[in-house]
Formats: C-alpha cells, sequence, structure tokens
C-alpha cells in the first residue's frame, strides 16, 4: 500500500503535467508526430534508465523461482531441472539429491520449473537464471512434454496480456515465437495472422513497459519461494481406474491428433539446441532429457518418440513397468498428468537410479 | 469493447482512416453508423436489433410528427416514448418489478413464487433509448426539424463514442452537424487526442489504480475496521470521477477525431458547493437531459414551494433509477433530490439572514464545499455497495455506530483527496505555461508523447470495464 502512495503521487504529477504543459496547434502535422514520437521515445529511455538504476525486475512467482536459484552458493555440485508442473509436482528435489548422492557424490538439485512455464518462458528465465547464478549447474536435464513443445504460444493464448507473459516478450522471446509461428507446425493462415498479432502486442506492451511500475520490485528484493510447497490433491480417482489409466497410458503408440508427427519439430530441435548452446557458453556441458510418468498416453508416446529421436543424448521416459506397477493408487496422482505424494518419490528415486546407471553425473 | 484495449485501438484506426479517405459525406454517415453497429455487435449483435427498432421508432414518429396535426401529434409523440419506455422497463426493470411485487405479496400474507425472467440487459439500452427520446420530444416542441434522413437519424442514436455510456447528445446540438460537411480540421484532430489521453489517464492509470484500493474492501466488508472502509469510499469517490469523466473525455476526443462536436459532461463536479452546483458539473448531459425532458414537463421552478421540491425529489428519484433497477440506487437519487431541495430552501432562506452568512465568502464557500462533498460521499457509498443494508453498514462503521475490529489498511486519503485537489485545481485555472513560441511545438507535442508513455508505464496492466457500462 505504501507503493500505492508513490502512485498516486505519480499519477498527480502525471494529471498536472496534463493540464499544464502548453498547447500548440499541429501547424505542420508530421512535425507534431514527430515531436510525439521523440517525446515518447525520450520518456521511454527515462523509464529505462530509473528501471536500471532502481534495479526492479517483473515481480511474480518467476521471479521468485528465479532469484532462489541464483542465490544457491553452496559446495555441492547443481543438477539443474527445466520443465514445467509436471517436474515441479512429479520431482521431489530432496529424494533425487538423496538418490544421486548414492555415487559418493554431495548433489544439490534444482529446478526450474513452474505451472505453465512454456519454452519461451523458460528460455527467457533460463537466461536470467544464467546471468545471476552463483554456482553454475553441471548438469541440466530437460523434461519432455508434448504439449509444451508442440503448442508453445498456448500459455500466451491462455494467460493473454497478463505480467507474466508481457514480462517474458522481449526481442529474443518475440524472435523465437515468430519463428515458430513461420515454421510448418500452425495449422492455418487465420491463427497464424492472429498469433502474430498477440505476439506484437506482448512485444509492444514490454518493450513500451506497460504496467512494468506495477508489476516490479527490486531485485534484490528478499523472496518467498518455497520449493516443497506444492497444492493439496483435488482430483481423486479410484485405484482400479488409475491402473487402468496407467495401463492405457502405457500401450498407446499414437501421438495426439493435432500433434505434429515429427518428433520432436525443427522448431524444437532448434530451440534445444539454442539453449544448450547458451549453457555451454557459461561452461555448462551435459545435457540429458526425461519424461515424467502420465496417465495421458498421448505425453508418454511423445516421449518415447522424443527419446528415440536424440540417441545422442540420455533419454529416460517414465514408463518403466516396474515403476508402473508402483503407481497404481489414486493417492500417487495429484491429477492425469501430475504425480503426487508416494509416488512421486517412487518417480525421483527410479530418476535418480536411471541416472547414476547412466553415468551422466560429472 | 473497451476503450482502453487493442481491439478498441485497432478499430478507431480503420474506421478513422476509411472515414477520411470517403469524399462524400453521406457515405462517411452510412460508415459511421454500420461501424458503430459493428462496435455494439462485438458485445452482442442480437441487440443489434433491438436498437434498429428504437431507431426507426424515433424516425417513424418524426416524420408523422410533421405530418398530422395538434391532437394527433400528442397521440404519436405518446405512443413513441411509450415504446422507448417500454423497451427500456422490460430489459432494465423488469426483474425488479417481479421481485419486489413478490416481496410486498409475501408481505401482505401472499406467499408467492413470481417467475423472473432470465434476461441479458443490452449494453447502453439508457443511453439510446433517451437519445431517442430527445428526438422525438425535440421535433415534437419544434426545435428541432424531422430528418428526412434515415442515417442521420440512425448515426445520433448509435454513433460508437457515445453509445454505451453518453454523454447523452441533444438533437439540437447534433442535428446541425449532421447537416455539413465535416471538415478535416487540424486543431480538431489536436483536441481529439488530448482528450484521449487525458481520457486514457484519467481512465487507466488513475481511476483502475483507485479501483485497487476500493475493490478489495468493497468485496469483503465484514473483514475491513471503520478506517480501512474510510480509505475506501474515498477510493471510490475519485475512482467514479476518473473513470466517467475519462470515459467522457474519450469519448469527446474520439467524435472530434471525426469532426463532431459533444458537449462537454464533466466540469470538476467536487469543487462544487452545493448539490445544485454539483448537478451543474457532473454528468451534465444527464443532469440537463433530466432537466429539460422531466423536470421541467413536471411544472420545474414555476409552482409553488413544496411542489418544486416535489417535481426535484421525483427528477432525482428517476434518475437514481435510470443508473439501476435497485433500491440503494433509488436512495442514492433521493439523497441527491433532497440535497437539492435543501439547497432551494437555503437559496430562499439566504436573504433574510444577516450580511455575515454571504455565501460567496471564501470561509463559507470551502464550508460549504466541504459538507457538500461530503454529502455526495455518503451518495457514493450507496451507489457502490450491493444492497442498502451494505451501506449502512459501512456508514456505521465510519462514523462509529458499528464499530468492529478489521484488517487495516495503510492511509491513503490524503494521497487521494491530493490528486483530486491538483485535477480539479490545474484543470480549472487555465494555467499553461508560458515557453517561447520557437519551442512551443516541439514542447506541447513532445510532452504529450511523454505524457502517454508515462501513462503506460504507471497503469495497472489489468484495466477494468468502464463503471458506467452497466448503465
Amino acid at each position: 500500500m505504501a507503493k500505492m502512495a508513490y502512485f498516486l503521487a505519480l499519477s498527480g504529477l502525471i494529471v498536472a503535467g496534463c493540464h499544464i504543459l502548453p498547447r500548440s496547434l499541429p501547424n505542420r502535422l508530421m512535425a507534431a508526430c514527430l515531436f510525439l514520437v521523440i517525446g515518447f521515445i525520450a520518456a521511454q529511455g527515462m523509464l529505462s534508465g530509473t528501471i536500471t538504476a532502481l534495479g526492479l525486475a517483473p515481480r511474480g512467482p518467476l521471479h521468485e523461482l528465479v532469484e532462489y536459484l541464483t542465490d544457491y552458493d553452496g559446495d555441492r555440485e547443481v543438477v539443474l531441472l527445466v520443465g514445467s508442473s509436471f517436474t515441479q509436482q512429479g520431482v521431489d528435489l530432496d529424494v533425487l539429491a538423496e538418490t544421486l548422492g548414492k555415487s559418493d557424490r554431495s548433489i544439490a538439485v534444482l529446478r526450474l520449473a513452474t505451472g505453465g512455464l512454456s519454452h519461451l518462458e523458460r528460455l527467457y528465465y533460463l537466461k536470467e537464471y544464467l546471468a545471476g547464478a552463483k554456482r553454475m549447474p553441471q548438469l541440466v536435464l530437460f523434461e519432455i512434454a508434448g504439449g509444451y513443445d508442440n503448442g508453445p504460444l498456448f500459455q500466451l493464448q491462455q494467460m493473454r496480456f497478463s505480467d507474466r507473459m508481457v514480462a517474458m516478450m522481449d526481442g529474443a522471446t518475440a524472435w523465437w515465437a515468430f519463428r515458430w509461428l513461420l515454421g510448418e507446425d500452425v495449422p492455418g493462415s487465420t491463427t497464424r495472422m492472429l498469433l502474430a498479432g498477440e505476439i506484437l502486442a506482448h512485444l509492444g506492451l514490454h518493450i513500451c513497459h506497460v504496467g512494468f511500475l506495477w508489476n516490479s520490485t527490486r531485485a534484490d528484493h528478499p523472496g518467498n519461494y518455497d520449493p516443497r510447497a506444492l497444492p493439496p490433491k483435488a482430483q481423486h480417482f479410484t485405484d482400479d481406474e488409475v491402473a487402468r489409466f496407467v495401463d492405457r497410458a502405457a500401450r498407446t503408440r499414437d501421438l495426439r491428433a493435432d500433434w505434429p508427427q515429427t518428433v520432436p519439430t525443427n522448431w524444437m530441435r532448434a530451440l534445444l539446441e539454442a539453449e544448450m548452446s547458451i549453457l555451454r557458453e557459461h561452461g555448462i556441458e551435459r545435457f540429458g532429457f526425461y519424461s515424467v510418468p502420465s496417465m495421458q498416453g498421448d505425453n508418454v508416446a511423445y516421449a518415447r518418440r522424443f527419446c528415440a529421436a536424440m540417441p545422442n543424448f540420455i533419454c529416460i521416459v517414465g514408463e518403466d513397468p516396474q515403476l508402473l506397477a508402483g503407481l497404481q493408487r489414486d493417492m500417487d496422482w495429484y491429477d492425469f498428468d501430475h504425480l503426487h505424494g508416494e509416488g512421486r518419490r517412487l518417480y525421483t528415486r527410479w530418476l535418480g537410479d536411471r541416472l547414476l546407471a547412466q553415468d551422466i553425473l560429472p | 469493447m473497451n476503450f482502453v484495449s487493442f481491439e478498441f485501438l485497432g478499430f478507431l484506426a480503420a474506421v478513422y482512416v476509411f472515414y477520411w479517405v470517403v469524399p462524400q459525406e453521406r457515405a462517411r454517415k452510412w460508415l459511421l453508423t454500420l461501424a458503430s453497429y459493428a462496435f455494439y455487435a462485438a458485445w452482442d449483435w442480437r441487440f443489434c436489433l433491438l436498437m434498429l427498432f428504437v431507431t426507426v421508432n424515433a424516425f417513424a414518429a418524426g416524420n408523422l410528427l410533421s405530418s398530422f396535426q395538434r391532437s394527433e401529434r400528442k397521440l404519436i409523440l405518446a405512443v413513441s416514448i411509450g415504446i422507448d419506455l417500454v423497451v427500456l422497463a422490460f430489459f432494465k426493470y423488469c426483474n425488479f418489478f417481479v421481485a419486489n411485487t413478490a416481496v410486498a405479496l409475501a408481505d401482505l400474507g401472499f406467499p408467492n413464487s413470481l417467475p423472473t425472467l432470465q434476461i441479458v440487459l443490452p449494453v447502453g439500452i439508457s443511453f439510446y433509448t433517451f437519445h431517442a427520446i430527445s428526438y422525438v420530444v425535440d421535433i415534437y416542441r419544434g426545435r428541432v426539424l424531422p430528418e428526412t434522413s434515415f442515417v442521420n437519424v440512425a448515426l445520433y442514436i448509435s454513433f460508437f463514442p457515445q453509445l454505451i455510456a453518453g454523454p447523452i447528445v441533444r438533437t439540437t446540438f447534433i442535428m446541425p452537424q449532421m447537416h455539413h460537411r465535416r471538415p478535416f480540421s487540424r486543431s480538431q484532430q489536436a483536441m481529439g487526442i488530448r482528450l484521449l489521453l487525458r481520457g486514457f489517464i484519467y481512465k487507466a492509470v488513475i481511476a483502475d489504480m483507485l479501483a485497487q484500493v476500493a475493490d478489495p474492501v468493497f468485496a469483503h466488508l465484514d473483514q475491513y475496521d471503520a478506517h480501512a472502509l474510510l480509505t475506501a469510499v474515498i477510493a471510490f469517490y475519485g475512482q467514479i470521477y476518473f473513470d466517467f469523466a475519462g470515459y467522457s473525455s474519450m469519448a469527446i476526443g474520439t467524435a472530434r477525431l471525426f469532426g463532431y462536436r459533444f458537449p462537454r459532461n464533466f466540469d470538476y463536479p467536487y469543487r462544487s458547493a452545493s448539490v445544485t452546483e454539483f448537478w451543474r458539473r457532473w454528468h451534465m448531459s444527464l443532469s440537463f437531459w433530466l432537466r429539460d425532458y422531466v423536470y421541467i414537463p413536471l411544472g420545474g421552478n414555476r409552482s409553488r414551494r413544496l411542489a418544486v421540491y416535489r417535481n426535484l425529489m421525483m427528477t432525482m428519484l428517476l434518475g437514481g433509477l435510470w443508473h439501476g433497477a435497485a433500491w440503494n440506487y433509488v436512495i442514492w437519487g433521493l439523497l441527491h433530490g433532497f440535497g437539492l431541495c435543501a439547497n432551494k430552501a437555503w437559496a430562499a432562506l439566504r436573504p433574510c439572514l444577516p450580511v455575515v452568512v454571504n455565501w460567496q465568502r471564501g470561509c463559507w464557500r470551502a464550508l460549504a464545499i466541504l459538507f457538500t462533498q461530503l454529502w455526495i460521499m455518503v451518495g457514493w457509498v450507496f451507489f457502490r455497495c450491493d444492497s442498502i443494508a451494505e451501506a449502512n453498514r459501512v456508514i456505521g462503521s465510519i462514523v462509529g455506530l458499528h464499530p468492529h475490529p478489521g484488517v487495516a489498511t495503510v492511509p491513503l486519503e490524503p494521497w487521494i483527496v491530493l490528486l483530486i485537489a491538483i485535477d480539479h485545481t490545474l484543470g480549472s485555472a487555465v494555467l499553461r505555461c508560458s515557453i517561447p513560441r520557437r519551442w512551443a511545438h516541439a514542447l506541447s507535442w513532445g510532452s504529450l508523447g511523454m505524457l502517454f508513455a508515462f501513462g503506460l508505464a504507471t497503469m495497472p496492466l489489468v484495466q477494468r470495464p468502464f463503471i458506467y457500462f452497466q448503465f
């Protein structure tokens, strides 16, 4: 609310400016437009300078998450998981660190993952993280998720003009978004045009700092991110249903009809290469992929094909019959796609064992 | 379509370019009319037919009025206004009437379950029906001639800048403009841009910011203490002014871009020293409409004193009901009616009082402004709350009648009052920086660009709809 007082004072200045600044008729229309644009750009420059000087960053869960990650400065080697809610819900960081620790190495597992973290957003925050990380990871593991891989703009439409989407849409993000849009995987020119408009609108809002002062905080402001905080279970199944869904998912071979049949798409391959290239620039050389078990067959089928298409990388699909045999109860699942409770711990131990078996750790 | 949205920006740009490219005036009017219907259809296309029906009714009545004698003219007027009022009453007041009838019957010992209708309130219906009534009544009174061109009436009623929330433009004001070609004037365009910018800052920056103070408190009244409630009331007092004045400024500015002038709708109302003065400065197009089409036909000031008070109360009662079909709006209207009556009584009493009680002296005027604004604020509590009981609880808590513990908020009242004071003082004083002529052009337009940039950075990203869109 103290912030509100500043805003009210700032608004008072803007209103005063509105009332007392000089007025002149536009004798030369082009000159008037030019001055208008110059004034706008000058103000944007001032705002950018002020934002840099004050050290402001977009506020919200992702800012707190990145701050938590960059602040890690322990002696242990860092393994970074990059993903979405599948990873956030499905991987227990402590259990994974403990399992990986069986190799007589002291490991810290960090997770750049949150609900709805699209690839565009993840690239943006991955760069933020690398720019400020006190200790670089030795191994980066990317989550495999068909929905995110094949619909990088889904979240943009779902959270249209939200603080989060505007915050991530800088020039580089817009470039990747347009690159996907111009690829072969987008259905219809109308969709392309609408999405192009939305990308440009978000880019415009980002560049013009629209709403930024509201949605900003000092970059060094202490956050309260809790890596162990998870939502309580909301969806319930019977154990029989779970067993049936898990079995059906394991047997699914086809991808979802609206997903491209090329796995991964050219765009996804290019994005992964770009991410790895950025990571290499920071001295990180080891990468791998993993998928979290799902009761949706499409995701499992996608992960299977993804791993088949990535022979040069360690790639782990969460579909081991022994693992799935242990995930047959309602209490193991948060919903169709996300693990819960003991199921989560079981999968994490299984993933840790697989990683150790593949000897991926440095 | 919210005025502060990409959709509206695109719509306005497209209509603007086509409008000024088209050479014929008649074609331009058709273009604006079709654009206005498209604007309305963006909300719900089905109700375009309702607006067209109201337009045809007004157009037909206008032409019939010129063809018949005195007695028939009255009948035509009554039928036309009746149709408009039936449309308004059906969509806006039907459920209110049914619900209250059910309650009244139950109170009289006749338990019942009268069915309410699932009716959507068409956006802007209160405004376009008033435009239609204004057109027919002005022809009946001989103030304007009936239009032979349907497009003029259609554009008058549907013109998109004023369609959703006014200002209520009078036929005597707009029709003469429609009869002449609208020239592309640089001064008009400049004024339009300035008004749009001012409206944008009022609404997107200030009103939506104040909404973040007021809305959470009004949504959970029980959870906040008296001081937080006071802060919320003052925030709403500012919010509704900046919201509606912002909308009006954008509407007037948009009309200017197309070469049309709209009347002023706000004149710094929170400097008013009486409720009468307030209504000369607040939503002026509605208050003048009510004066000319309700208050004066009821007898106006030319009646006996008690009858004048009755006329005032009835006019403001209707004004309250016009805002919404709920008892809190009725109370709001009655509060203002009472304020107007008190002001009339005071005006009659004042000459008999000693010279020391001179209304124009600064001290007395300051006191009068304070008292008037407190009265207005009490009115806004009834306007904002969902029910009379809630409004009573808010006022009771603030004045200490129903003290209850609750969440406290940071005191923002001085900042909000300061913001309103800056706007009202600098806006009405016509202060302008004086700068050398050679720099005037660059500074004037450059500062406009800067203000826009600062406004964009300061506004909350999530925009709320204009408050008056619901009426």
